[in-house]
């Protein structure tokens, strides 16, 4: 042991060891001189004789320090330095070496570190793994999963006392106007139950969590605050517990607040209520979204097959299956395809890199080819050689990582800016990518990007070191390496990658330009909306508050609409209403569900929405018997013959229809119409759900409208919050949020890829001329015109560029199919994408050509002739 | 090939142990004229061989070397055996004799 670290540390105190063994070998030769002078030699053949008998004073010397230290070291720290001076010696090889691996290091590491952050690292909550969301069965109503929350009957049952689940939390959305701690502002809010803090297994900063008593309906008010809510609206009090916070005018005991960066179930959430149990024989209710822990060694099936166990006990009748998935798992599928889509893309755009850099050691190499020699000849072993060129190479990778660390950051923040959604609950949750805050570069991403760098050095740095490598097998290889045949095919195979990602960065650009310029079915230009919400909210005092606000909004200077509704389109709620084309019908409602819009009448004008058969509202009180519905609706069937001049029937109420609406993008951009129809009337919003919205066209500046639309509020009622104001484009932009992310960040990976073929072939024919100068300079001296030289490079190009680009959209056609579940409006091998990015292609490489072509017509014959 | 410097290394070292306890301190060039007295071969070993035994030895802390100037004035490394160096010889020695014992033996029965 103590040997190991006496040669470990003499690996490293080497200079003085050095000197040391100099210093013996030098007086080992005097001695030895003297002998042979003393036996009547000359001085020098006394000298020859000395070194002759200690054999290469330099092999002795290494011997030495061979048996002193661990070599390896020593050699690795040689390599390091002799590598170091021979980068230096070549800086604009360096410098694009180095480029080419940041940008192929950069764009995994800044993709991993999301991979990271949202896909691999667990929730921040205790034993986060051992969570499951839990879902109702699908009804007929054909509803998305995350739509399918647990009726109140089935949750009860759910929550006794179970063998898999120790815990079972259900929520339901709430807000809430916060008054008397500065302006009014909506909070949104969570009612939950007392499980749910206990279940995730984070105790809050101060306070404590809810308990099962406050779950009934004549507990007293309390109320656990975010982090944010606690420093936003009270200053951080440290004594906040046992204050009482006004919501919507209710006074509530501050019981808890929860700690920084916790977040349940999504980070919009500024306060928690207790959920107050339902009465399960009610009539009307709401269903909770439920999530459950599962006791340890518990697995999914087990889990599942006991909640339909539970499910049926609660309810024989019961159709269909309750789901169970685990809890990360439901909140990243939306993103996960495309995620692991990217991670494949930035490993091809690392592959390219790896191969342009790896055509550059080898065209260095051809330079080096007399260094390796004299190497060689003073004795340096194939082994010794081999691991040099790859200690460079992995050099260059290291100082590629760093830089490409340098650049995943910037890429992160870019990312961050790109990813960035309206902060609003009501256009959906998770916005372009879930956990977006929770992505940064730490000790895991690190040691990711460590490891790839010294692949990359040692996969960029095999190739040339065969090709230095020593012994008959060797040779062999090396003729065939030398050749450029081997650079002409990794050139080839750079380019078909390179097509490959250009294929697929092409698909996802056209499908997001598809996206952002189809009809949206109302025009969102200068349109502002906001929510304004009083109080005290009973169905009259909010109507009056609403036509009193529209009434003082519609003098404004620019205004040329202004109307209010329950809904806005893209907004993620839909109100329905059972609705029939017979009165008084008995049979069980039938599709389509049509999705109610109670309006204000000139909402249709506000909202741009265009009349495409019969006419609007009439104006005043007539208005209320009339309807106007969506083309999918008018054609649905619902109605027999046209729909103009029919009826919709609900309960008591009736309408007719005067008009027919072109289709709206409702719900989301890439769906197609749906069934929805517009009366006028006013619904009070229901609980959670965050009131009424109104919406404003002008002809003037939106953000001058906002805050004149601020201060009307004030004047109505001092205690209504003024929230969510965007003008309809943000809106619609904030849709397509996630198409872009992935549209700009596949596009980035494509364009970097494609500048490194470009190099690639820019390399690669630049060699070429070089070797044919000789070859050039005979032709033009015979006479060849420049065009005829020019063609000689330019036919390089096309063989290479021809072979790269088909053998890349083969590969395209292969691969793209992975991209279906992101496109629209396209498939994925849509020939138009296809044919122009070849033609894309094409151009690029006849540009990367220019310079060599160029430089073969400057060839002078005398000089290319003389030059051997 | 691997065995052969094996054996070599540990015939060396153990030849260097024992000149260096007969004769007292030596530097390296004088160790080397020892060796080839005794290998009645002189070219049998190039004389910068024994750098890396000595360097061994110095490591395992069995012999000990020290500057100092010789009868000619030149400036020569001296090494010295230790205690420990006289205690491995010992142990080394009488591994070797039993280990010649052996070979000799099996050679015989072998002819």
């Amino acid at each position: 042991m103590r040997r190991f670290f006496q040669r470990l540390s003499s690996a490293f105190r080497d200079e003085r060891a050095d000197a040391e063994a100099r210093r013996e070998i030098a007086a080992h030769l005097a001695l030895l001189e003297d002998e042979y002078r003393r036996r009547g030699m000359s001085d020098d053949e006394a000298r020859l004789a000395a070194r002759r008998a200690l054999g290469s004073a330099a092999l002795a010397k290494d011997r030495h320090r061979d048996a002193r230290a661990f070599a390896w070291i020593d050699d690795a720290r040689r390599d390091l330095a002799h590598g170091l001076r021979s980068l230096r010696r070549t800086p604009g090889f360096t410098a694009i070496a180095v480029l080419t691996l940041a940008l192929g290091i950069g764009a995994n590491t800044a993709i991993f570190s999301v991979i990271s952050g949202v896909l691999l690292r667990p929730l921040p909550y205790g034993d986060a793994d051992r969570l499951v969301q839990v879902f109702a069965p699908d009804s007929e109503r054909g509803l998305p999963r995350g739509a399918r929350a647990i009726p109140p009957a089935y949750f009860e049952a759910l929550r006794s006392p179970s063998r898999t689940l120790s815990h079972v939390a259900g929520y339901l959305l709430t807000s809430a106007t916060l008054t008397g701690q500065g302006d009014a502002v909506r909070l949104a809010g969570m009612q939950i139950t007392a499980s749910a803090f206990p279940m995730l297994g984070v105790a809050p900063l101060l306070g404590r969590p809810f308990t099962s008593d406050e779950e009934s309906a004549g507990a007293d008010a309390v109320v656990v605050l975010s982090h944010s809510t606690w420093q936003r609206y009270f200053n951080s009090d440290p004594a906040i517990v046992g204050r009482v916070a006004s919501l919507d005018g209710r006074g509530r005991t501050i019981v808890g607040v929860m700690p920084e960066g916790f977040a349940f179930p999504d980070a919009f959430v500024r306060y928690w209520i207790p959920y107050v149990r339902q009465d399960p024989k009610g009539r009307s209710f709401l269903s909770l979204s439920t999530v459950a822990r599962m006791r340890e060694g518990i697995g999914l099936p087990a889990a599942e097959d006991e909640i339909n166990v539970l499910a049926l006990a609660a309810d024989s009748q019961t159709k269909g299956r309750f789901e169970a998935v685990g809890l990360q798992d439901e909140i990243v599928a939306p993103v996960k395809p495309a995620l692991l889509i990217l991670a494949a893309a930035v490993g091809l755009v690392l592959l390219i890199a790896c191969v342009n850099v790896a055509n550059l050691l080898l065209a260095r190499g051809a330079a080096r080819d007399h260094e390796i020699a004299v190497r060689r000849a003073v004795g340096a072993s194939p082994g010794r050689l081999f691991r040099q060129l790859l200690t460079e190479s992995t050099l260059l990778a290291a100082i590629g990582g760093v830089a490409g660390t340098a650049l995943a950051v910037a890429a992160i923040a870019l990312l961050k800016t790109l990813g960035a959604t309206l902060p609003r609950r009501d256009l959906g949750v998770g916005g372009s990518l879930p956990r977006l805050a929770e992505i940064n570069i730490d000790a895991s991403v690190l040691a990711f990007t460590l490891a790839v760098a010294v692949l990359t050095g040692i996969l960029c740095g095999m190739l040339p070191a065969f090709r230095h490598a020593r012994g008959r097998e060797a040779d062999r290889l090396r003729e065939r390496l030398a050749s450029p045949r081997v650079r002409t095919a990794l050139v080839v195979a750079e380019i078909a990658m390179a097509m490959v990602l250009l294929v697929g960065g092409g698909l996802l650009i056209r499908s997001f330009m598809k996206l952002a310029m189809q009809d949206l079915g109302y025009d969102s230009t200068r349109v502002v909306t906001f929510q304004a919400t009083p109080r005290r909210a009973p169905g009259a005092v909010a109507r009056a508050f609403a036509e009193q606000l529209v009434e003082r909004i519609a003098v404004l200077p620019g205004v040329t609409a202004v109307g209010y509704g329950n809904n806005l389109p893209l907004v993620q709620q839909s109100f329905g209403r059972d609705v029939s084309s017979q009165p008084y019908d008995v049979r069980p409602p039938r599709p389509p569900f049509p999705g109610l819009h109670a309006v204000s009448p000139r909402m249709i004008q506000a909202l741009g929405l265009r009349i495409v058969e019969g006419r609007s509202f009439s104006a005043g009180e007539a208005a209320k018997g009339e309807a106007l519905v969506t083309r999918t609706f008018a054609r649905s069937g619902f109605f027999e013959g046209s729909a103009i001049g029919s009826r919709i029937y609900g309960g008591d109420d009736s309408w007719e229809v005067v008009g027919v609406l072109e289709d709206i993008k409702q719900f989301r951009l890439d769906w197609g119409g749906a069934s929805e129809f517009y009366i006028v009337d006013f619904v009070p919003a229901p609980p959670g759900l965050g009131g009424t919205y109104f919406a404003v066209r002008t002809d003037t500046d939106p953000a001058a409208i906002a805050t004149s639309v601020r201060g009307l509020v004030r004047e109505l009622d001092q205690t209504a919050a003024v929230d969510n104001i965007a003008t309809m484009d943000q809106i619609v932009s904030n849709a397509m949020s996630r198409p872009r992310l992935y549209a700009v960040l596949l596009g980035i990976f494509a364009a970097v890829a494609m500048m490194l073929a470009a190099i690639g072939i820019y390399g690669v024919l630049a060699f070429l001329v070089a070797h044919r100068t000789r070859e050039i300079g005979i032709r033009m001296a015979l006479g060849a015109q420049r065009i005829e030289v020019v063609a000689l490079v330019l036919r390089q190009t096309t063989v290479l560029t021809v072979a790269g680009v088909a053998l890349g959209l083969a590969g395209a056609a292969a691969l793209t199919r992975y991209l279906e579940g992101l496109l629209f409006g396209l498939t994925p091998l849509d020939p138009g994408t296809f044919v122009a990015v070849a033609v894309v292609f094409g151009i690029v490489a006849v540009l990367a050509s220019y310079v060599p072509a160029r430089r073969a017509t400057r060839v002078d014959p005398v000089v290319a002739l003389r030059s051997e | 090939m691997g065995d052969k410097v094996e054996l070599l290394q540990g015939t060396l070292d153990l030849i260097v142990l024992r000149a260096l306890s007969t004769m007292g301190p030596q530097h390296a060039y004088g160790l080397a004229a020892r060796l080839e007295q005794v290998a009645e071969h002189p070219l049998m070993l190039n004389q910068g061989t024994l750098y890396p035994a000595l360097v061994r030895l110095e490591q395992k802390g069995w012999i000990k070397g020290a500057w100092q100037r010789t009868e000619s004035n030149r400036e020569a490394k001296y090494y010295s055996i230790t205690k420990a160096g006289s205690r491995a010889l010992e142990k080394q020695a009488e591994r070797w004799r039993r280990l010649a014992g052996l070979v000799d033996k099996l050679l015989l029965n072998e002819s």
